[in-house]
């Protein structure tokens, strides 16, 4: 039989393989087929793994007729390629780690496993999760599925891109800085960065580690719900995780803040009407509120993001993980093998933390971030003491062109403008997609949610969400 | 614009090695974002407290109880192995 996989949900794969409509091996061959034909395109995927996906399909159809079926059994998934999983090549995008292959599976992985979940390969991603548009990818670039000419967004593109155009039914990426929401909304489809400290980061490859967290892709809230409560929870390899139980919000009116210097300067047109438009669908209360250090946000953000990274990086030496090039002496060593395998991008935030962190700097610059990443936290919470949820827009501009905004690096770190400060302040955002512009580009509004409270943000975007058909 | 020298020096601190015909390029781009980040010294920060992490979380403690793994997989990942360990290159000397 023909199996649609157009906009193929959890809950609508799910139901298909409990009534026998098709078996997970059927699902997962259907899938890999049009990855084959659609792929070429788009280049979402960095590898594709065939044998492991139908291995866990076919296992996954025996837990089926065992009866133990849980909502993610037998759904095929991809995963961004910085997400390890044992056994399978894990590149980081990078040269560095061409030829590395995982040695053991992230926490976030195990779990999704053991529910029977089927991996159908591994997606795109600017080098180490640094950057907006998956164009310093060392592979290749990935094409938004919308318009083959422009980027989807970054750095989980690859995901984004294979859920959007339905070469896997949900995706998981990471988020230091928007890199889940803002992919997301460019391809128009769901996308959630939890709490910090809601999912394990243990086997991810750390970007920065007081900013990094691992999220759904998916096609519609719902969906992203049920991955969310997949994956999170205490792990005791990653010591930032908790764990909680989120109250159940009984049926009150909720509230909703529209910050005012979200709608400035440098917001396309077209985004704002439809990020006003769909504000108006709430029906509910909405006031506007003042978040007054975000415009300091994306400057805190270049500072601690690449001082963090350029100590996690240090760990790319050529000896443990990946390629290497031989030298004789040892510091030559160090120096040619990350000379020759780190892009452009990665050695200059290597470069930007190791200087904002050197000697004589360190006060001006790192120490000075991190009291304005207070400031910029405690927006949040006079904001959270009015309302419930904060609203606009997830990224100021429409999906670029490949090529556009790749030569001067501030123009490209301006697409981050909404999402970072989310990021410095831990909280939990979505991005969801509300209408399109008039060159048919998709436009995704974020909404920015209280600590350990994802249900009661997905909750609250659930409100709009039936008023956007996401094809 | 920062200094030919001053980039240098970074990218040494960095194990990176930058030629020639780099330096003015990275020179720019470092320079567009070192402007950028300036904004920062328009606030007054003095009485505020530094936020490094969002939890506030404190020694988090485990029993250490060791697993075993496979030890093949592991060395299979090392560039240079020999009888088991991770074989490197002389690392100690006289700077210049």
């Amino acid at each position: 039989m023909k199996i649609n996989l157009e906009n193929l949900t959890i809950k609508k794969a799910h139901e298909g393989l409990k009534n026998g409509d098709y078996t997970s091996v059927e699902l997962t061959k259907a899938f890999l087929d049009l990855i084959e034909k659609k792929d070429k395109d788009i280049n979402a995927y960095i590898t594709v793994n065939k044998e492991l996906a139908l291995e866990q399909a076919k296992r996954a159809d025996e837990m089926i007729k065992a009866g133990k079926m849980h909502l993610l059994t037998g759904i095929p998934c991809a995963i961004k390629d910085n997400i390890l999983i044992e056994n399978i090549k894990c590149t980081a995008a990078s040269k560095f780690l061409e030829n590395y292959t995982a040695t053991y599976s992230a926490t976030v992985i195990k779990k999704l496993e053991d529910l029977g979940a089927v991996f159908l390969g591994k997606t795109n991603l600017d080098e180490f999760a640094m950057g907006s548009s998956c164009e310093k990818s060392a592979f290749f670039p990935t094409k938004n599925p919308h318009d083959l000419e422009r980027v989807p967004g970054g750095s989980s593109g690859g995901s984004a891109a294979a859920v959007a155009a339905d070469m896997c039914v949900y995706a998981l990426g990471t988020d230091t800085g928007g890199s889940i929401r803002q992919p997301s909304s460019f391809c128009g489809v769901v996308g959630l960065k939890p709490t910090y400290g809601a999912v394990s980061r243990n086997g991810i490859i750390a970007f920065a580690s007081s900013l990094d967290q691992v999220g759904p892709i998916t096609k519609n809230l719902e969906d992203a719900k049920i991955v969310f409560e997949a994956i999170k929870g205490l792990d005791e390899k990653d010591s930032t995780t908790i764990n909680y139980e989120e109250k159940k919000e009984e049926n009150r009116k909720i509230k909703i803040g529209v910050p005012k210097e979200y709608f400035t300067e440098g917001l396309d047109k077209e985004v704002e009407d439809a990020i006003k438009k769909a504000i108006e669908l709430f029906d509910s209360e909405v006031v506007e509120i003042s978040l007054p250090h975000t415009n300091y946000a994306l400057a805190c953000y270049y500072i601690i993001a690449p001082a963090e990274a350029s100590a996690n990086l240090a760990r790319f030496d050529g000896l443990r993980y990946g390629k290497k090039i031989e030298a004789e002496d040892g510091k030559e060593f160090y120096i040619n093998n990350r000379t020759t395998f780190f892009g452009k991008e990665v050695k200059k935030r290597i470069m930007l933390g190791t200087y904002t962190l050197s000697s004589g700097y360190y006060d001006a610059f790192y120490k000075r971030a991190l009291k304005v990443r207070t400031l910029i936290k405690k927006d949040f919470e006079e904001a959270f003491k009015k309302v419930d949820v904060v609203v606009g827009p997830t990224s100021p501009c429409l999906p670029f062109k490949i090529g556009e905004k790749s030569e001067d690096p501030m123009s490209m770190y301006l697409s981050d403008i909404y999402t970072v400060s989310v990021n410095l302040a831990g909280l939990p955002a979505v991005s969801l997609p509300c209408g399109k512009s008039s060159n048919n580009l998709p436009i995704g509004l974020q909404l920015i949610g209280q600590p350990f409270k994802e249900n009661a943000l997905i909750n609250t975007a659930l409100l709009v969400e039936k008023n956007y058909d996401r094809k | 614009m920062i200094s030919e020298e001053e980039i240098k020096n970074i990218a040494k601190l960095s194990y990176l090695e930058i030629k020639d015909e780099e330096v003015d390029e990275i020179r720019e781009k470092f320079s567009s974002i070192l402007e950028y980040i300036e904004k920062l010294q328009e606030l007054d920060i003095d009485n505020i407290e530094e936020t490094s992490s969002i939890l506030k979380i404190e020694n988090v403690m485990r029993s250490d109880v060791p697993e075993k793994k496979d030890n093949k997989k592991f060395l299979e990942s090392f560039s240079r192995e020999r009888d088991g360990y991770l074989e490197v290159n002389k690392i100690l000397y006289n700077e210049d």
